[in-house]
């Protein structure tokens, strides 16, 4: 009951930063390391907003998404949109992006571990375990939006014209479909699912400057293993993940400090016997 | 016009008689220590206060006596980095030798680190005394080879003597715990961070918890780096161990100290949680961290005659607790007596003058250990000497709990407290 219930926690973080990067990566077709950065931004706007400013929980969050949207769009706009279509100099690019902006996030704010405080105090008992109310909260967000994306990609024409960018690009464009509009919107989308994640775990995990880094890794991670572009795959290949770093923490309490190696280990294991993935195709000439 | 040339001429003599006339004194030469620690951070931040407080105390009364003559001292502040990058530690040694030409450096807080600053300093024959790592194998060298590892020094603890006042720390809470609750048998479990000196740590307790009596259920290491911790706090709570003794450095300790106090888990936190030596903590975990206890380099209560006076100035100038900053202070004020003592400041010579220290500060009394001993230019451990308190974090006061006498505490000493969740669920 224990590992089920942390795995279950862990992953839902996982999964819906997963979600975004998939998306991203599927449609846009841009590896982008800025995405994690930004799940760290609006983990600090939150803690300007809400610890800082007094401003009210939700608004503050809010407020968060929408000022991390725009910067990530922007960043997006400016440096990465103009170098598509180069997979190397999109990595290149991205990467520095991304430290140049947790550089000044360590300027601005220092090392210190920053206080975000619960939208909900206290815990519950699920099955004789003490469960924060603040994590039901989370995962109960989470879920949501999880199933809002889902919904969206499945009965909007937006989200119709979405799957088929990422299916097949060039088709696409021939059917009229403006595709650098719609990687536009996708990146909006992406970065609103990275500022929720951000937003929602404030309150639970430290705050710092380095706290994009071990999701940097899972979040790739869970997208190879699920497949790149794998709605579905995705979130599987998250809580495929947390609960092997949540079961090597059980198991093996010892050796905890490596739980994400162990992870790493399995995806690439799986990997090696369907390099596609969990879900993804079979070809990479098929997505073209 | 005539004029103008002679009003210039008796201007540039008064100027050159006022250069040279008695009041004018030459300025020495200043000693120059650097202080160096990873100073985006606040443990490298407190090395360098307390490096600079302790200058400012030597230059108001006229600074170091050298052989008749008063040298100022001019502290620099280095930043290693050594928390995200050992070769920057590295670097930053080398500059503060070669560059800044550094007569002494003070400070240092990561082992990892300290142990290559190490050979830097004595490649160069340059004095480096350690505040704040506290691998054993740092003066393990110095006993290995005397001859070219002389010129380090330590005014922290090593590990190896630490774990002793931890297992104090341990026994004195256990029996608070078997009084107050009446428990008999008592459970311990360890979280660490898998770093140098909590590899030393968790090897010497997993030994210690049963000598003592406690049985250990659980050893957990984390990652120094880590910012979630849910799966360790899960796996902790179900380990129903009593006391939980932490050695963590890094942003764990605050998720750590959060997590336990939100849920509630009915047990006690020990050991040492870097961040609950300073008021870091209590930002971090909004208030959560409550009942936290924590081995300390530093604590408010009468542990020599000067501590309590030295405690308040430093807060109140830094808002801070002294922790690491007390010690870099101590090692700057160990170097300046040895060089008085010395007459120079020739390496060799003052090598020799600190190992004649015997300076009671506002830490504790300060004697290195002869060549002879296992660890060689260590602090001397145990009565009348080197002492490790222990804090308790209440009402968002950090308040000294041990060492502590029945019946008669030392100013400023106040009985543990257990936290009330635990007294609730083990008296229901």
């Amino acid at each position: 009951m224990q590992i089920l219930l942390s795995g279950i926690q862990v992953g839902t973080a996982y999964a819906l930063l997963a979600i975004g990067f998939s998306l991203i990566w599927g449609v846009a077709r841009v590896l982008n390391f800025t995405y994690v950065v930004l799940y760290m931004i609006a983990a600090y706007l939150v803690y300007v907003l809400n610890t800082l400013a007094g401003i009210n929980y939700v608004l503050a969050g809010l407020l968060s998404i929408l000022i991390t949207v725009f910067l990530g769009v922007t960043a997006y706009k400016l440096f990465l949109e103009r170098v598509r279509g180069h997979h190397i100099v999109v990595i290149m690019v991205s990467l520095v992006l991304a430290l140049f902006m947790a550089e000044w996030i360590f300027f601005i704010f220092s090392n210190k571990i920053r206080y975000v405080a619960p939208i909900v105090e206290g815990f519950v008992v699920i099955g004789g375990i003490q469960v924060l109310k603040q994590n039901i909260f989370a995962m109960g967000v989470i879920f949501l939006v999880i199933i809002s994306m889902w919904l969206f990609l499945a009965k909007t024409r937006l989200g119709v014209a979405i799957k088929a960018t990422a299916q097949d690009m060039e088709v696409v464009n021939l059917m009229g479909v403006d595709e650098k509009k719609i990687t536009t919107i996708v990146m909006g989308i992406g970065t609103a699912l990275a500022a929720i994640c951000g937003v929602v775990i404030s309150p639970l995990w430290a705050v710092e400057p380095h706290m994009w880094m071990n999701p940097l890794i899972v979040v790739l991670a869970a997208v190879i293993l699920g497949g790149l572009g794998s709605f579905k795959g995705s979130i599987i290949g998250a809580y495929i993940l947390a609960f092997t770093e949540v079961i090597v923490t059980f198991v093996l309490p010892n050796g905890a400090f490596v739980k994400g190696a162990f992870a790493l280990l399995l995806m690439v294991l799986v990997l090696l016997v369907r390099p596609e993935g969990l879900f993804g195709v079979a070809f990479e000439e098929e997505r073209l | 016009m005539q004029f103008k040339k002679w009003l210039i001429i008796a201007t540039c003599i008064c100027f050159i008689l006022g250069l040279s006339g008695p009041g004018m004194v030459k300025a020495e030469k200043p000693i120059k220590i650097a202080a160096i620690g990873p100073m985006d951070f606040d443990f490298g931040k407190l090395i360098w206060y307390g490096a600079e407080i302790a200058a400012e105390t030597i230059n108001k009364a006229g600074g170091i006596n050298v052989g008749g003559k008063k040298r100022p001292v001019e502290v620099i502040s280095i930043n290693s980095n050594e928390l995200v990058n050992i070769t920057d530690a590295i670097q930053a040694c080398n500059k503060a030798i070669l560059i800044n030409k550094v007569d002494c450096i003070v400070g240092a807080f990561r082992s990892e680190a300290a142990l290559a600053m190490q050979e830097i300093a004595m490649d160069h024959k340059t004095i480096f005394i350690a505040s704040g790592p506290s691998s054993p194998k740092l003066n393990m060298r110095v006993k290995q080879n005397y001859d070219r590892y002389k010129y380090w020094f330590r005014v922290n603890f090593n590990q190896a003597y630490a774990n002793p006042f931890f297992g104090a720390h341990v026994k004195y809470i256990a029996e608070i715990i078997k009084k107050d609750l009446g428990i008999e048998k008592l459970t311990g479990a360890i979280i660490a961070d898998k770093v140098a000196w909590g590899d030393g740590a968790v090897k010497g307790f997993s030994k210690m918890l049963p000598a003592l009596g406690i049985e250990l259920v659980k050893v957990i290491r984390v990652s120094p780096k880590a910012t979630d911790v849910t799966a360790e706090m899960t796996a902790l709570k179900e380990s129903k161990a009593h006391i939980v003794i932490q050695f963590l450095t890094g942003p764990s300790g605050a998720v750590v100290g959060r997590q336990w106090g939100e849920l509630k888990i009915p047990t006690v936190l020990t050991g040492i949680n870097v961040l609950a030596q300073s008021k870091a903590l209590w930002e971090a975990t909004g208030g959560k961290g409550e009942y936290i206890t924590s081995g300390t380099l530093f604590a408010r209560f009468a542990a020599t005659p000067t501590t309590l006076a030295f405690y308040d100035k430093f807060e109140k100038k830094y808002g801070e607790f002294p922790a690491h900053g007390g010690f870099s202070h101590e090692a700057v004020m160990v170097y300046k007596k040895a060089v008085e003592r010395a007459g120079t400041i020739d390496s060799d010579a003052v090598v020799k003058a600190l190992e004649q220290t015997d300076y009671t500060g506002a830490s504790y009394r300060i004697v290195f250990r002869g060549k002879e001993d296992p660890f060689p230019h260590d602090v001397k451990t145990g009565p009348g000497y080197a002492t490790v308190p222990l804090v308790q974090w209440i009402k968002g006061q950090q308040i000294a709990i041990w060492p502590y006498q029945e019946g008669n505490p030392a100013k400023g000493i106040q009985r543990f407290v257990i936290p009330p969740w635990m007294v609730k669920y083990y008296k229901k």
